[in-house]
C-alpha cells in the first residue's frame, strides 16, 4: 500500500548540511497499522510530509497504491491527499472558524458531497468518536481530547486509503492519549485503512501491528515486548 | 466545485476579527464615497447649469450670434420677413442682481408669439386665461419658478426690484410656475420689450434661436449678414461647460488619490488577514484544498467585502455628495456662472463608475494577497521570523520595481508628449512607485534609527518595525501616499497662490482703479467721466482698458484694447519676445496670454486671427505674457487698433497713477467725480485682497478632500496597529509576565506608531514635492497652459510631518490601551 523506496532528504542551511534520511526504504501493507518510533529530530514528521506529498525528497520514491506521489504535479498531489489520505496532527489543526461538525464535513464537501449528506456522515462519525451532540461547538470550546477526537473523525470521514498520524497523543495527558490511540486504531481497522502512526512513545507504539524505529536516517524493525 | 464551508470559514474569520474586517470595509467605503461624492458634486453643478442653459435654449438647434457683441434687431426682422424662413425666436438676456440676494439671476426676455415651437414653459403658461393680455400690457410682467419665488419671498401680484449696472427696475410677478417643467431656479422670464428696457439693450438682441434641418440651415447660411455667426446648440454648450473644466479636473484628481489610498487600505487589511491565516491555509492545504480553491476563496471573500463596502460607500457618497455639491455650486457661482443646486442629481454614470471602482479596486488590491495565500505550503512550517526574512529579501525587488514605476511616471508626465490624461497616468505611476519603494526606505532609515535609539523598550520598538516589515510597511506606504498627496497638492496650491499674488501685484501697479458701477455685469464708463478724470490735477498718468469676449478655437478669449501708461507696461511679465515687444505693440501687434499661446502654439512673430464683423482680423503676436486671469486666454492690443475694429465702445476701466505719489490727494479729486458719475473707485490692494479671497475659496474644496484622504490614511495606520496587536497578543503577555508595566506596553505600541508616522512623513516630503513638480509642470501646463515658479513652503512641510505624527499617534491610542489592559493569563495559556 505504502512503499518508501530509497528516500533521501537533506536540509542545507548555508554551509550546514543535515542528512535526515539516506536511501530510506520500507513498506506498509494495505490495512496494516504501523507505528514509527523515533526520538525528537529523527525526521518522523518529515517522513509523513514526504509520504503525503507535502514535502519533496531529494531522491527516491514514495508509492501509494502503486502511484508515485512525487511524479505527480502539485495540484495532483493535493487531490491525492484529498481523496486517499487522512491526517491527524499533534496540535489537532482544526479550522477554528468552523464548528466541530463542519470540520468533519469539510473533506466530504471538498470531494463534492452535498451539504446534507456530508453533515449526516459527519454527525454519525462524531457519534462514533464520542462527540455526539457536540457538533455545533467551535474547537476552542472543546478539551484537548475532544479536539483530537474531532480531528480523527475529520481524518476518517472520507474513508481514506491511508491515515497518517503525527504524534496524535503528544499534546494530551496519558489517560486521554490511551483512549485516543484505541479509538484511532479501532476505527482504522474497522474501515480497513492503512495507518502509519508516528510517535516517540513505546506505549503508544504497542497498539500497532508492527513497529519500526527511525534512527540516523534508517528504519529497523522493533520487536514489541 | 467550491466548498461553501471554505467560504464560511473565511467569512467567520472576518467576523471574529471584526476590527480587521471593519477597517478593510472602511477603506472601501471611504474610497467609494469620496469618488462618488466628488463626481456627484461635479455632475450636480454641471446639470444645474445645463438645466438653466437648456431652459433658455429649449428646442433650438442653432443660434445666430454676433461674436463679441449683440445682434441688431434688423438682422432678425430682415430674416423673419423673407418667405421660407424657418422658426426663429429672438432672445434678450443678461444677469441682474437683487438686493440681499447672493449671486446673480438670469433675466431672459422672450417674444411670446415666436416662442411656441421653442420653449414649452412659456407656451404652457401662456395658455392660461388672460395671461397673454397681462404679459403684453402689464409693465415689467414677470414669470418665475416656485422655488425661486419662495426663496425671494414674492407672490403673484407683488413687485420685485432688480439691479442692472447699478440701475434699478421694478418687475411685477404675473405668474409663479409650479408645473413639472418649472422654470429653472435662477431664471426670471419677462417679455422681450421689458428685458430690453431693464438690460439697456434697445434695438439689440442677445441672439436669435432657430430650429433648423439641413435645408433650413443652408437657407440661413445663404442669407447670413456679415459678422453674424450661426452656431449649433452643441457649440454653445461646449463653450460654457468648458468654463469649469479646470475646477473639475482638480476635484477629480483628488478623488482618485483618495481611492488610491483606499486601495492601499484594502490591500493592507487583506494582506494582514492572509498573513494571520497562514497556518489555517496550511491546514486546509494539508487536507486537500488546492491552491486554486484558496485563491478563489480569498477573492470571493474580497468580493463580498467589496460589494458590502461599495453599497455603504454609495450611501455615504450620496450624503457627502450633497455637502460637496453645495460647496462646488457656491464656488462655481462665485467664479464662473450662477448655478443653483436644490437637489442632488443621482447620475447613473457616476454610480456605475463608483461601483466599478469599489469592486475592481478591492479585487485588484486583493490579487497579491490572494496569490500569496494560494502559495501557502501545506502545513506551513515557516516560522514568523522566516516569513519576515522572506519579506525582507523581497524588499530590494519591490524597491527596484518602485524605482522603475517612478521613472516611468516621470517620463509619462514630463518627457513624452500627451494630454492631461497622460500627466495623471504619470502621476499615479509615480505615487505607486514611491509606495513600492517605501519598505526599502524604511529599512534604510531603520538601520540609522536603531543605532540612535536609547536601549530598552525604545530600541525594541525600533527593531519591531523592521521585524514586522511585511505588515507595517504597507501601512506606512498608505500613510505616505496620503501625506505626499497632501504635500503635492499643498505645494501646488501654494506655488500657484504665490504666482498669482506676484502676478497680480505686478499687474495692479496703478494707485487707483476706476470702473462704472455694475462693471462686473459689463457696465462701462461714460466718455464725459473719462474726460473729467483726464483733466484732474493730481493724476499723473492714465491707462485705459476696454474689452470684449471673442470665440477663438472654441474658447471665449478676452480681447482687451488698452492704452497702457509706462508703469502699467512694466507690470507685464513678458515670457518671450520681451526685447522689442512694446514697440511692436504700439505698431499694431498684440500681447497674448500664456494659456492661449500654449493652446494655439503661438510664439512672438506668429499671427493670430480675431473674428470681427468685417471678417477675420489678422494680428501679429508681439510677446507672450504670464497670465492667470483666464484659462481661455487674453489678448491685449493697442486701443487705437481696437477702436478701429470695434469703434465707439466705451471704456471699462481706468488705471490712475498719482502725481508725486500723492494717492490721497488724487483719491479726493476722483471721489468728487463720483457725485456726478456712477463709478467705483478701488485701490490695487483691495482688488488684490478680493482676488486672493476668490482664489482661496476656489481651493477650499481641495482642503476638504485633503482632510478626507488623511482620514483614510489614519484608518490605514489604525488598521495595521490593531491587526498587529491582535497577532502579538501573546508576545505582549510574555512581556507583561517578564515585568513590563502596562504603561511600558502602551509606550511601546505608541512609540512604534509614532515611528511609522515619522517614517511615512520622511518619505512623503520628497515624494510630495515630486508630485507638486509634476502637477505644476505637467498637469497644470497641459490642462490650462500656464506655468508658475515652483515654491516649497517650509511651514507646509513641517505641518505634514506633524499631521503624520498626529495621525499615527491617534491611531495608536486604542490599540495601546487595549494591549496594556488585556489580561495576559489567557494568552499565556494558549498553545
Amino acid at each position: 500500500m505504502i512503499k518508501v523506496d530509497n528516500l533521501t532528504r537533506i536540509y542545507q542551511t548555508g554551509s550546514n548540511r543535515q542528512v535526515v534520511f539516506d536511501a530510506l526504504t520500507f513498506e506498509v501493507e494495505k490495512g496494516e497499522t504501523v507505528a514509527l518510533l523515533g526520538a525528537s529530530g529523527s525526521g518522523k514528521t518529515t517522513l509523513l510530509n514526504l509520504i503525503s506529498g507535502i514535502d519533496t525528497p531529494d531522491a527516491g520514491q514514495v508509492l501509494i497504491d502503486g502511484v508515485d506521489v512525487h511524479a505527480l504535479g502539485e495540484p495532483q498531489r493535493t487531490l491525492l491527499r484529498r481523496r486517499q489520505i487522512g491526517f491527524v496532527f499533534q496540535f489537532f489543526n482544526l479550522i477554528p472558524t468552523l464548528t466541530a461538525g463542519e470540520n468533519v464535513a469539510l473533506p466530504l464537501e471538498l470531494l463534492g458531497s452535498d451539504d446534507r449528506a456530508a453533515r449526516e456522515r459527519a454527525d454519525a462519525l462524531l457519534e462514533q468518536v464520542g462527540l455526539g451532540g457536540l457538533g455545533m461547538r467551535y474547537p476552542e470550546t472543546l478539551s484537548g481530547g475532544e479536539q483530537q477526537r474531532a480531528a480523527i473523525a475529520r481524518a476518517l470521514v472520507h474513508q481514506p486509503a491511508v491515515l497518517l498520524a503525527d504524534e496524535p497523543t503528544g499534546n494530551l495527558d496519558e489517560d486521554t492519549g490511551r483512549l485516543i490511540i484505541d479509538l484511532l486504531t479501532a476505527l482504522a481497522r474497522q474501515q480497513g485503512t492503512t495507518l502509519l502512526l508516528v510517535t516517540h512513545s513505546m506505549q503508544v507504539a504497542q497498539a500497532a501491528d508492527r513497529v519500526l524505529r527511525l534512527s540516523h536516517g534508517r528504519v529497523e524493525a522493533v520487536t514489541v515486548p | 466545485m467550491f466548498s461553501p464551508l471554505l467560504l464560511r470559514a473565511g467569512l467567520r474569520y472576518m467576523l471574529r476579527h471584526r476590527w480587521q474586517g471593519l477597517l478593510a470595509l472602511t477603506g472601501i467605503v471611504l474610497g467609494v464615497a469620496v469618488v462618488l461624492a466628488v463626481d456627484l458634486a461635479n455632475s450636480g453643478a454641471r446639470a444645474a447649469f445645463e438645466l438653466s442653459a437648456q431652459q433658455l435654449q429649449g428646442k433650438a438647434t442653432h443660434r445666430l450670434v454676433m461674436p463679441g457683441g449683440t445682434l441688431p434687431d434688423e438682422v432678425y426682422v430682415a430674416l423673419q420677413r423673407q418667405s421660407g424662413a424657418p422658426p426663429m425666436a429672438p432672445v434678450v438676456n443678461g444677469w441682474v442682481e437683487i438686493e440681499g440676494w447672493p449671486g446673480r439671476l438670469r433675466l431672459a426676455g422672450f417674444d411670446l408669439f415666436a416662442e411656441g415651437p421653442f420653449r414649452s414653459e412659456l407656451a404652457g403658461v401662456s395658455s392660461q386665461v388672460g395671461f397673454t393680455t397681462d404679459w403684453l400690457t402689464q409693465p415689467g410682467a414677470l414669470v418665475l419658478g416656485e422655488s425661486l419665488a419662495r426663496a425671494l419671498d414674492v407672490a403673484e401680484g407683488e413687485s420685485l426690484d432688480v439691479l442692472y449696472r447699478g440701475k434699478s427696475a421694478t418687475l411685477t410677478v404675473l405668474h409663479v410656475d409650479s408645473s413639472a417643467s418649472a422654470v429653472a431656479d435662477d431664471l426670471l422670464l419677462v417679455d422681450i420689450a421689458t428685458a430690453k428696457s431693464v438690460l439697456q439693450m434697445e434695438g439689440e438682441l442677445s441672439y436669435v434661436d432657430l430650429i433648423l434641418d439641413a435645408d433650413a440651415e443652408a437657407w440661413i447660411r445663404q442669407r447670413l449678414p456679415a459678422g453674424v455667426e450661426l452656431q449649433t446648440a452643441l457649440e454653445q454648450a461646449q463653450g460654457v461647460t468648458r468654463l469649469s473644466a479646470a475646477f473639475e479636473l482638480n476635484l477629480t484628481a483628488m478623488s482618485l488619490l483618495a481611492l488610491l489610498v483606499g486601495m492601499f487600505l484594502v490591500f493592507n487589511a487583506m494582506t494582514f488577514s492572509m498573513v494571520q491565516r497562514r497556518n489555517l491555509f496550511g491546514r486546509l492545504r494539508a487536507i486537500g484544498v488546492t491552491s486554486r480553491e484558496l485563491f478563489r476563496m480569498v477573492l470571493l471573500e474580497a468580493l463580498i467585502l467589496a460589494v458590502l463596502g461599495t453599497l455603504i460607500g454609495l450611501l455615504l457618497g450620496v450624503w457627502l455628495g450633497q455637502g460637496l455639491t453645495r460647496l462646488v455650486a457656491a464656488t462655481v457661482s462665485e467664479l464662473y456662472y450662477n448655478v443653483s443646486v436644490t437637489a442632488l442629481v443621482l447620475d447613473t454614470g457616476s454610480l456605475l463608475i463608483a461601483i466599478a471602482l469599489g469592486v475592481l479596486a478591492t479585487l485588484i488590491a486583493t490579487l497579491v494577497p490572494a496569490w500569496h495565500a494560494a502559495r501557502t505550503p501545506p502545513l506551513t512550517t515557516l516560522s514568523r521570523s522566516a516569513l519576515e526574512q522572506a519579506a525582507r529579501h523581497a524588499v530590494p525587488l519591490w524597491g527596484l520595481f518602485g524605482v522603475a514605476l517612478l521613472l516611468i511616471g516621470l517620463t509619462l508626465a514630463l518627457v513624452l508628449p500627451g494630454g492631461v490624461i497622460m500627466s495623471f497616468a504619470g502621476l499615479f505611476s509615480l505615487v505607486l512607485g514611491a509606495a513600492m519603494m517605501t519598505p526599502m526606505v524604511i529599512r534604510l532609515l531603520h538601520s540609522l534609527l536603531a543605532r540612535a535609539a536609547p536601549p530598552g523598550i525604545w530600541r525594541m520598538g525600533v527593531r519591531d518595525l523592521d521585524r514586522h516589515l511585511s505588515r507595517l510597511g504597507i501601512a506606512v506606504a498608505a500613510l505616505m501616499v496620503a501625506l505626499s498627496a497632501s504635500v503635492g497638492v499643498g505645494v501646488m496650491v501654494e506655488s500657484m497662490r504665490g504666482s498669482v499674488n506676484t502676478w497680480l501685484s505686478d499687474l495692479l501697479n496703478a494707485d487707483l482703479y476706476v470702473a462704472a458701477e455694475g462693471f462686473d455685469q459689463g457696465a462701462q464708463l461714460t466718455p464725459s467721466l473719462v474726460e473729467d478724470v483726464a483733466r484732474l490735477q493730481r493724476v499723473d498718468a492714465i491707462s485705459r482698458y476696454r474689452e470684449r469676449k471673442l470665440p477663438i478655437d472654441g474658447r471665449r478669449v478676452e480681447v482687451i484694447g488698452a492704452h497702457l501708461a509706462e508703469p502699467s507696461r512694466q507690470g507685464f511679465a513678458l515670457l518671450s519676445g520681451a526685447s522689442s515687444a512694446w514697440q511692436a505693440f504700439d505698431e499694431g501687434a498684440v500681447l497674448v496670454s500664456e494659456p492661449l499661446a500654449w493652446h494655439l502654439g503661438l510664439a512672438p512673430g506668429d499671427t493670430l486671427e480675431l473674428p470681427t464683423v468685417d471678417g477675420p482680423l489678422v494680428v501679429k503676436v508681439a510677446a507672450v505674457f504670464r497670465d492667470y486671469a483666464s484659462e481661455h486666454g487674453r489678448v491685449f492690443m493697442d486701443e487705437k487698433l481696437y477702436e478701429r475694429v470695434w469703434p465707439g465702445q466705451p471704456l471699462n476701466t481706468l488705471a490712475l497713477f498719482a502725481r508725486d505719489g500723492d494717492v490721497e490727494a488724487m483719491r479726493r479729486e476722483v471721489s468728487e467725480l463720483a457725485a456726478e458719475h456712477a463709478i467705483v473707485i478701488t485701490s490695487a490692494g483691495a482688488i488684490l485682497r478680493e482676488s486672493m479671497a476668490v482664489f482661496d475659496r476656489t481651493f477650499r474644496i481641495t482642503e476638504v478632500l485633503r482632510i478626507l484622504s488623511l482620514i483614510v490614511a489614519f484608518i490605514g495606520v489604525l488598521s495595521a496597529l490593531m491587526a498587529l496587536q491582535l497577532e502579538r497578543g501573546k508576545e505582549y503577555a510574555v512581556l507583561r509576565a517578564l515585568g513590563l508595566t502596562r504603561g511600558q506596553i502602551a509606550g511601546l505600541i505608541s512609540g512604534e506608531s509614532l515611528l511609522m508616522g515619522l517614517l511615512a512623513a520622511c518619505v512623503a516630503l520628497p515624494v510630495g514635492i515630486l508630485m507638486a513638480w509634476v502637477l505644476i509642470e505637467s498637469v497644470q501646463r497641459r490642462a490650462f497652459g500656464w506655468t508658475m515658479p515652483f515654491g516649497v513652503d517650509g511651514v507646509l512641510l513641517m505641518q505634514t510631518v506633524l499631521v503624520g505624527l498626529l495621525a499615527a499617534g491617534l491611531a495608536a491610542l486604542y490599540p495601546a490601551w487595549r494591549s496594556a489592559h488585556a489580561d495576559p493569563a489567557p494568552q499565556l495559556r494558549e498553545d
